[in-house]
């Protein structure tokens, strides 16, 4: 009898980690497990899912230094895959056509630094509507991307701009990831009227990106591949000009350097382009 | 203390083992099941990140049934006390913590998807004493005490 009663304790034992197991498996083992469907928005993140960003600090502790020159860090050109006669083209419905074997040839950003032609490591975003977001919900449809603080003011006034011409730009969907939490960023969805696309917990993946300044703006295309990085503010103009060619498919144009004070992001949780 | 109430309490701590371990498979079969929710109120707490996030999710997980199921079928049930207290311990001191640096984050107990407050230490604290209460009680050689033998002893005591 109590071997029976041992065995069926075992079995308890070995089907609940195993669920657990199934469950956390994209997590636990990363890039190797298959890929999630491309219009998952509540899909499990894979490899180091950054933690979400919450900042009490993140209202303080400015680090404005003298005026830099800002940082286009690189613009739009073919991913080394795509030089290499990569297949790239979306079906007619929009949707990659990629597969998973050749998505993860496509080179993952993180450990510090991000570039062209790369594409995000995985992620979970909490949106302040409820929604969730991760990395292979980007994909199908071409994404402008921007970091941003509640507290930068250079963010407040982009959002401000955006939330003004996004509807001229219709295939471009916008993802505001907040470094803050939930409810220091609420504040910045009153004040622009882009609750819908603001989403929360990007501490980390500014982190594992080498982020230093908000506002930190990124093109990704349907495939998830980045396709032009901006850190600083940009003016209307420029926004046009470049959301324009993007929406269009058309190469975007090196931007020109604006100045602006370059921002620091500290070891924890300071932040960049904040006000004191 | 008064062997009268040492009694009371031997009749009761069965029940109270088997609610006690019921609770952990309950909790570590509701993490399984809404794996990312739990992975991401780790993260929430902000004192661990990165890929060992999902990991200590996965071993968290494994201790919690490990704890359930060795209460409830009367395997290693001191040890599986003091663990689970342990395990209590911890919680409390990372509930506390959020609570101290002012997080607005969801307890991820999986009892209820409560924001973090007193209330959780409260009932963390109360279920560490249920749990050093079952290892005080069943003593030294609780993992020879089958659940069948706890039973006809009860009887007995009755």
């Amino acid at each position: 009898m109590k071997n029976i009663r041992a065995a069926v304790a075992v079995l308890s034992y070995l089907v609940i980690v195993c669920l657990a197991g199934y469950n956390l498996r994209g997590q636990l083992f990363g890039k190797s497990m298959p890929a999630t469907p491309t219009n998952s928005t509540s899909a499990a993140p894979a490899q180091a899912a950054p933690e979400p960003a919450s900042t009490p600090g993140a209202q303080s502790d400015l680090k404005s230094q003298p005026e830099t020159t800002p940082q286009l860090v690189a613009q739009a050109e073919p991913s080394p895959k795509e030089k290499a006669g990569l297949p790239t083209t979306p079906s007619p419905t929009g949707k990659t056509k990629d597969t998973h074997s050749q998505q993860s040839s496509v080179p993952v950003a993180g450990n510090g630094a991000v570039d062209v032609g790369e594409r995000l490591p995985d992620f979970l975003l909490i949106g302040l509507n409820g929604n969730t977001l991760n990395e292979s919900a980007l994909r199908g449809h071409k994404t402008l991307f921007i970091i941003v603080s509640p507290t930068c003011p250079h963010c407040q006034k982009e959002l401000k701009l955006l939330h003004q011409i996004e509807n001229e730009y219709p295939s471009i969907e916008p993802v505001f990831a907040s470094v803050a939490q939930r409810d220091q960023t609420t504040p910045l969805a009153d004040m622009t009227g882009e609750g819908d696309h603001i989403y929360t917990g990007a501490m980390d993946l500014g982190r594992s990106l080498g982020v230093t300044g908000v506002p930190f703006l990124m093109l990704i295309d349907e495939k998830g591949v980045i396709r032009l990085i901006k850190k600083g503010e940009l003016d209307e103009s420029a926004f046009r000009d470049v959301l324009g060619k993007f929406m269009h498919g058309q190469p975007v144009a090196q931007l020109p350097n604006v100045m602006l004070p370059e921002v620091t992001l500290s070891m924890t949780t300071k932040l960049f382009g904040d006000q004191a | 203390m008064p062997s009268k109430l040492l009694s009371l309490l031997d009749r009761v701590i069965l029940p109270i083992r088997f609610l006690f371990g019921a609770l952990f498979i309950y909790t570590s079969l509701w993490h399984s099941l809404h794996g990312e929710k739990f992975l991401q109120s780790i993260k929430d707490y902000q004192i661990i990140s990165g890929p060992i996030v999902a990991w200590s999710g996965f071993l968290f997980i494994a201790l919690e049934a490990g704890i359930g199921i060795a209460l409830v079928f009367g395997f290693f049930v001191r040890q599986a006390a003091i663990v689970a207290a342990a395990l209590l311990a911890v919680f409390t001191g990372v509930i506390v913590s959020a609570i101290v640096r002012g997080l607005d984050i969801a307890c991820g107990c999986g009892l209820g998807d409560t924001q973090v407050g007193w209330f959780d230490v409260v009932r963390d604290v109360l279920l560490m004493a249920i749990a050093l209460l079952i290892a005080w009680r069943t003593g030294k050689n609780a993992e020879e005490l089958s659940t069948e033998q706890s039973a006809e002893q009860l009887s007995a005591v009755k």
